[in-house]
């Protein structure tokens, strides 16, 4: 128990930003794990979810309306649920529990990776749907080629895509449910920002819980603003492709 | 056309969810005033509930006592036999205590004994009453890689797990189980850490779980085991050593921290917990689900000289304490 | 470069679900000569510029081509009404459809530069697409047709945002261009001034149907149709 005297959220937050601060301190260590677990869950979940959005956005084919209601359900899937269908795949009577992943780093990744995948690529559909058919009459009426149009495409919606791995390393830096049940909330291994914080909180440290709370919030908004200036330089597109044949694009209304 | 259909969609929707709103809030009502109906409909002793000027008491406890299922199989008697009705919060034993100094509980149900006194210490609470108590168990692997099995007493167990390297988890959360560990360890004259030492920072179900999965030993209080599912991976392999006791205490909030709390219902609660009906009942819980107690009462001349005794000197309460202990235990033993 | 050939729509229809937007039959037009598509709101006229540029596939009939070119070997542009610019620089917006062509970048630059002088746009080259009015906007689209040899030229109201200085000069660029490459131009105009200046031959649509086609004068001062009657009836007010 800490001191029962009424401590100030100041005093604790000037305490957690000096901790912060102090290489080899346990709240360092928390940090740079929080970060590592919501960096590689964003990477992978967009690196799967916006290739199969992009797709599910811009074709057509039967079932895609099932598609995108299982996808926008899948986006409101509970974390604790994820957690726990990772944590009965990786446990030790699990399918894979012969890895021995679970309370890692990689079990924490993988419970995120399957909460955060579907709102990756549930956005991103909707992102690209919205100016696909526009984008593919302009490129088509052009002639140019289908990997110029992706191309084309994926710009026109860069400041989206921006966003929506906004959204995804958001939700990945203040997940807990997940990450409690199959992290396990190890000190030095898979203790991250929001266990430290329902931790603090059960044990009744309230001040310093709400200190770590605003200390995330700060890790977030840093992070977020780096991306967003690195957002805003981002150019064209250069890439090219020679085809086959070199003029414009064929006459339709062929098919009988 | 298809807007009006649209529309109608909407208006749907809005009134399905209304509806929903609606019965999930009549339910709610509906389920309480139905508890009280019965209590009030059995009742023959029930005493004059007009008297009582707030019927609702606010226990915070701790996650072990609230696992143990203890608290809702007393509930019905309790408000049967008062006419209060009590409002469990469980959380683990630091924030359990901070409920009482935040004025968000009337009454606390808690073991920690050190942060118990340190919380009368500082006049949040009345007085300490220690009324029930159990056993903390080693549970591990059945195969029993530090061969702890035959140690007489916990610190030794410890020791063995220490030198053996195998896993062992802990709650790290600073709970009166975690507290007791820690204890354990300094008994032991072992300073746990290293890679075979696992900091969960979690309650008593989630330890148990990561120790069933990576099949490591832990501390946890014996009614939790025994309702977790992590029995089937794990055993009992020390149980009921002297040092391995758990004293449950009661503290009913000080009214001149906080005027707002429910002091008369926090007496109330009291004093039915240290009554007859309540000792038959405690010693009746788990006997038939695991064939054993749960829980055990300090004999009521002990728990009142303690409670009397506490108000001067928290060392002589917990002298009355171990010499309860060993009488129950022999006891129950016999 | 000028293949002589001509494209014949044959019972061409397009059905959105139960509703008929395109019915067109009996239609021919031949390379070299530039028509005006001309009709109410929802007569058709996009719907047909797409079906006939295949960015969009009929319901059923066909668009059948004769003369000394197969039809595959045809090259058409096709401007949408509502034309993508994309966010990085105007001359890539050009340059790039030849690039994917493989013309080499440097020669790519140099003909969409000229190509975007063509329509007034060459101060532009560095200004990013995203940036421009909406008349511009038209204005870097149809430059994006014009740096190419086209066969067939598909245009869905493409001075529809411009000032009156800006049509003028972009219809002089497309007179020019279809001189030169002899291709067949159709021009999709809600304007019968417009058709007069550019078409020597106007294809009137109503309901999807083609109620009028022959000789712009002719059909925009005399219509013989009742549907024509009615279109023109609000023009001369």
């Amino acid at each position: 128990m800490k001191s029962p005297r009424p401590c100030s959220v100041m005093d604790e937050l000037i305490q957690a930003f000096t901790l912060m601060f102090t290489p080899g301190s346990e709240l360092s260590q928390i940090i740079l794990l929080t970060l590592q677990m919501s960096a590689f869950s964003t990477v992978i979940s967009t690196v799967i979810g916006v290739p199969l959005g992009v797709c599910i956005g811009l074709y057509r084919f039967p079932g895609k309306r099932l598609v995108m209601r299982i996808l926008n359900t899948l986006m409101g899937l509970p974390p604790v649920l994820a957690g726990l269908v990772v944590f009965f795949i990786l446990s030790r009577s699990g399918p894979l529990g012969s890895l021995r992943l679970l309370y890692t780093l990689p079990a924490m990744v993988t419970a995120q990776v399957v909460l955060i995948t579907p709102i990756v690529c549930g956005l991103s559909a909707t992102a690209i749907s919205s100016v696909a058919p526009l984008v593919h009459e302009t490129a088509h009426g052009m002639g140019l080629t289908r990997r110029r149009e992706l191309l084309c495409l994926l710009f026109e919606c860069r400041s989206q895509l921006v966003s929506i791995l906004f959204v995804a390393f958001g939700r990945s830096i203040g997940e807990v449910g997940a990450v409690m049940l199959v992290g396990g909330n190890v000190q030095y291994k898979t203790r991250v920002m929001t266990t430290a914080i329902m931790l603090e909180t059960n044990m009744g440290h309230f001040e310093y819980a709400v200190a770590l709370g605003v200390a995330l919030l700060v890790v977030s908004f840093v992070i977020n603003s780096i991306a967003l200036t690195l957002q805003e330089r981002t150019s064209a597109p250069e890439a090219g492709g020679a085809r086959s044949h070199t003029r414009g694009g064929k006459l339709g209304g062929g098919t009988l | 056309m298809k807007n009006t259909k649209f529309k109608v969609l909407l208006a749907a929707v809005f009134a399905a969810m209304f509806a929903l709103f609606m019965v999930a809030c009549s339910s709610g009502s509906g389920s309480a005033s139905s508890a009280s109906a019965s209590a009030s409909s059995e009742s023959a002793s029930a005493s004059s509930s007009a008297a009582i000027e707030n019927p609702v008491i606010r226990i915070s406890t701790t996650t072990s006592v609230n696992d143990s299922g203890l608290l809702p199989y007393l509930q019905p008697y309790f408000e049967e036999a008062t006419g209060y009705q009590w409002e469990v919060t469980s959380a683990g034993t630091g924030a359990a205590i901070k409920k009482g100094e935040t004025g968000d509980a009337d009454a606390l149900l808690v073991h920690a004994k050190a942060s118990e006194e340190e919380f009368i210490e500082s006049g949040y609470g009345i007085e300490r009453i220690p009324f029930m108590y159990n056993y903390f168990v080693i549970v591990g692997p059945a195969d029993d890689p530090a061969g702890i099995k035959d140690c007489a007493t916990a610190a030794e167990a410890f020791k063995k797990i220490a030198d053996s390297g195998a896993t062992f988890v802990s709650r790290g959360d600073d709970s009166g189980t975690n507290k007791k560990e820690l204890q354990i360890w300094e008994a032991a004259g072992v300073t746990p850490e290293g890679d075979w030492y696992v900091n969960a920072g979690a309650g008593m179900g989630a330890t148990l779980t990561q120790a069933a999965e990576r099949q490591g030993y832990t501390l946890s209080d014996k009614g939790t085991f025994l309702s977790n599912d992590a029995k089937d991976q794990l055993q009992i392999l020390l149980g009921e050593s002297d040092d391995m006791k758990n004293t449950y205490s009661m503290i009913a909030i000080n009214p001149e921290k906080w005027p707002d709390t429910n002091i008369a219902g926090a007496n109330a609660f009291i004093e039915w917990m240290t009554g007859e009906q309540a000792a038959q009942l405690i010693a009746e819980y788990g006997v038939a689900e695991y064939g054993e107690p749960l829980f055990f009462l300090i004999e009521a001349s002990d728990s009142a000289a303690s409670a009397s005794a506490s108000a001067e000197a928290s060392s002589a309460s917990a002298s009355a304490e171990a010499s309860s202990a060993s009488a129950s235990a022999s006891s129950a033993a016999a | 470069m000028s293949a002589r050939f001509s494209i014949t729509v044959n019972s061409l229809r397009k059905d959105y679900g139960k509703r008929t937007v395109l019915d067109a039959d009996g239609l021919t037009i031949e390379s070299g000569r530039a028509y005006a598509l001309v009709g109410p709101n929802g007569s058709g006229k996009s719907t047909f510029l797409k079906v006939l540029s295949g960015v969009m596939d009929q319901t059923s009939g066909s668009v059948d081509v004769s003369g000394d070119v197969e039809r595959d070997a045809l090259a058409v542009g096709y401007m949408p009404q509502k034309s993508y610019v994309f966010g990085f620089s105007v001359l890539k917006n050009v340059s790039m459809v030849l690039e994917d062509r493989g013309v080499n970048r440097e020669e790519a630059q140099t003909r969409a530069l000229k190509a975007l002088s063509e329509v007034g746009m060459e101060t532009f080259a560095e200004t990013r697409g995203s940036g421009l009015s909406g008349g511009e906007a038209q204005r870097v689209a149809l430059a994006r047709m014009l740096v190419q040899d086209l066969d067939v030229l598909l245009l869905d109201e493409p001075t529809a945002s411009m000032d009156i200085a800006g049509t003028l000069l972009v219809e002089e660029a497309l007179e020019r261009y279809r001189e030169r490459t002899g291709c067949l131009l159709v021009v999709a105009t809600h304007a019968p001034s417009q058709a007069r200046r550019i078409a020597a031959d106007t294809v009137m649509l109503a309901l999807g149907r083609i109620v009028e086609f022959g000789p712009t004068e002719r059909v925009l001062s005399n219509p013989e149709s009742p549907e024509g009657q009615e279109f023109l009836s609000y023009w001369s007010v």
